[in-house]
């Protein structure tokens, strides 16, 4: 999946775009391999597991964060975290778990 | 002399048996995938075939420093090993291929050796509960750079950057072995790095900001063997003198004035253009979903690094910055911060092949974090508890579906959808014209077809080919009988004598029955050949 400006990163548009990803990945290769090894490598489970990884790493990732605060914001919410993570080790877990909590409030 | 340090006669096994895997992966049917050569690579086989039979370039230069080949001015090592290697055993396409892919099968070898030696800089006992014995993790780092996706794209083609990667990665890991063990490897060492920035232009930024870094990162070691580095740079010194100027002229500029974008932004949109592009290298979707979107770069549907690479490098990361000991922790930040800056003040980005020395610090990252796991499994559960097996058996289970489904994309579906990429069906339509040469008194061949292609494959000899003027221009006049022309339907043809006329599909005159067609792998049609009457 190429995401390009994060509309596609939604957990609608990903159930939209996997038949056609299996489609095009049968097509091209579906006649070269037997059938059950092209269903080994181009499945259901590997596409939305992929797919929702992909967008969950896109929302943590330094272009989506850039594009909506800015380069300076990134650079200081990059410190602020660096900062909580090695010195208040009591809230660490916390922001880590808010870390982890948020991409997929914007997935789904 | 220099001395690997594989210790155990079982390490040194695994290591051989690591490299034997990479150089297979590299070397297996390196001439048919990718499927064709592409103008770059077709450019320095015709002017190493040029070098070793004239000793000129194809411009008739003698023994050239820069080689202008399409007007980028390619810098001299890798033509002039291919040109040994033409010499030796004639002019064959595999050969342009061969110094990129023992390059990077030698860069096994070496990239366990710097592993090794920044394990054991800093006497890292510090963090060696977290981690497996440094042997052991530099054996994971050759494992993983066997199989990487990155290195194997450009390994299997003639790919200058790969090669520089090699010398940089012998030249550092002599430095750090100088430095762990007291001796003296900095001659040799600045040679290569010379060597280096004579392979590749990213190389030419990337050598100096690394070697800046030392004194920073390494100032004790550099203070205690002041004498025999500055012999060392003195002598490197010494011999980059006659080349200095030909480093920093106009020629050598060409690439980066025509790629760069920041001379035509006004300061403050370059500066954040330039953080953009920068912090692209360091993009998931880039890394580890996507990869670089240019056909040659990467196999499109997957990422530059393996989806297991993820997780292991977050955990490499983390372990890096708060166990490892400052002076290999700040080496390797060092080198993974810097390497994306040449590709960063060009354009496109993210850019795969000028970033390719960022390579070994994801490498090492990974397996630090892979290191980490397998020692947290080890220490966490006894040796026969399920857990523990069940969590090997994930593990491997996982890097063997991943790398299983590199290979589906690069040997299956790859070749088809990057066909012309690769300039797929070039040597074909070449061949054929050769089969027909004798049997026309003219050929017209369009422009899509590069004149150097059919330098490489009738072959034309060098003397010749030498003498044409504005070769890659829209005004090269006829050479022998062949005569380029950019539209089938202006081509007036002589009152006398057979014709044949090369030009792409779609210039074809929809009333022409009798023609023969060449496709490429994936049966795209790419050229139709076929006869003309003189005076028609």
């Amino acid at each position: 999946m190429q995401v390009v400006n994060g509309l596609e990163c939604t957990s609608y548009a990903i159930k939209q775009d996997v038949p056609y990803q299996i489609w095009l990945a049968v097509t091209s290769s579906g006649d070269r391999l037997p059938i059950w090894l092209v269903s080994i490598f181009h499945n259901k489970l590997r596409y939305y597991l992929i797919n929702y990884l992909q967008c969950f790493t896109y929302y943590l990732s330094p272009k989506f964060i850039i594009d909506q605060l800015g380069l300076i914001e990134f650079v200081l919410l990059l410190i602020l975290a660096i900062v909580i993570i090695k010195k208040l080790s009591r809230i660490k877990w916390l922001v880590i778990l808010l870390l982890a909590i948020y991409p997929l409030v914007m997935i789904f | 002399m220099f001395k690997f340090k594989p210790t155990t006669d079982k390490t040194l096994l695994v290591l051989i048996a690591i490299t034997f895997l990479g150089g297979l992966l590299r070397f297996y049917h390196l001439s048919t995938n990718p499927p064709g050569l592409y103008v770059d690579e077709a450019g320095i086989l015709y002017n190493a075939y040029s070098i070793a039979q004239t000793a000129k370039d194809e411009y008739g230069k003698f023994m050239p420093y820069w080689f202008e080949s399409y007007h980028d001015f390619k810098p001299p090592v890798y033509i002039y090993l291919t040109a040994g290697l033409v010499k030796l055993f004639g002019l064959h396409d595999v050969l342009v291929r061969f110094p990129s892919a023992a390059a990077g099968t030698l860069s096994i070898l070496l990239i366990y050796q710097l592993t090794l030696e920044l394990c054991l800089l800093g006497k890292a006992q510090a963090h060696s509960q977290h981690l497996l014995p440094p042997q052991s993790t530099a054996l994971i780092t050759a494992f993983f750079f066997a199989i990487s996706p990155w290195s194997l794209q450009f390994s299997r083609a003639g790919f200058e950057a790969n090669l520089a990667l090699a010398f940089i990665l012998a030249a550092t890991t002599l430095v750090l072995y100088s430095f762990r063990s007291g001796k003296h490897y900095y001659l040799p060492a600045g040679l290569l790095y010379l060597v280096s920035i004579s392979t590749y232009h990213s190389a030419r930024m990337f050598v100096p900001l690394l070697l800046l870094s030392f004194p920073i990162i390494f100032w004790r070691e550099i203070k205690h063997r002041f004498k025999p580095l500055a012999l060392a740079i003195a002598i490197t010194a010494l011999i980059t003198l006659p080349v200095l100027p030909t480093l920093t002229d106009t020629q050598s500029l060409v690439r980066l004035s025509s790629n760069t974008y920041l001379a035509s932004l006004p300061l403050g949109d370059a500066i954040t253009q330039l953080g953009n592009d920068y912090l692209s290298h360091f993009d998931t979707n880039y890394l580890f979903f996507n990869g670089d979107q240019n056909g040659r770069h990467s196999v499109r549907y997957l990422g530059m690094l393996y989806y297991f690479d993820l997780p292991l490098i977050i955990i490499g990361l983390l372990t890096l910055i708060t166990k490892f000991p400052s002076k290999p922790k700040f080496f390797l930040l060092t080198w993974l911060l810097l390497t994306p800056l040449p590709a960063a003040i060009t354009k496109p980005n993210p850019h795969a092949l000028r970033s390719l020395n960022i390579l070994p610090a994801w490498i090492i990252l990974s397996a630090i974090g892979l290191s980490v796991v397998l020692s947290f499994v080890q220490t966490r559960f006894r040796p026969r508890s399920v857990i523990r097996h069940t969590l090997y058996l994930i593990l491997f289970l996982s890097l063997i579906y991943n790398f299983f489904l590199y290979l589906d994309e690069y040997w299956v579906r790859y070749p088809q959808i990057t066909a012309p990429d690769w300039n797929n069906g070039y040597k074909q339509t070449v061949q054929t014209i050769k089969a027909f040469y004798g049997s026309y008194d003219t050929i017209y061949v369009h422009r899509d077809l590069p004149i150097d292609y059919l330098g490489l494959y009738l072959p034309i000899p060098p003397e010749e080919y030498q003498l044409i003027p504005q070769k890659y221009t829209n005004f090269t006049p006829p050479v022998d009988k062949f005569i380029f022309f950019d539209q089938a339907w202006t081509i007036s043809p002589p009152p006398q004598g057979k014709i044949l006329i090369v030009a792409p599909p779609w210039q074809k005159p929809k009333s022409l029955k009798d023609y023969r067609s060449i496709q490429m792998i994936n049966g795209d049609d790419l050229f139709y050949i076929w006869e003309d009457r003189a005076g028609s």
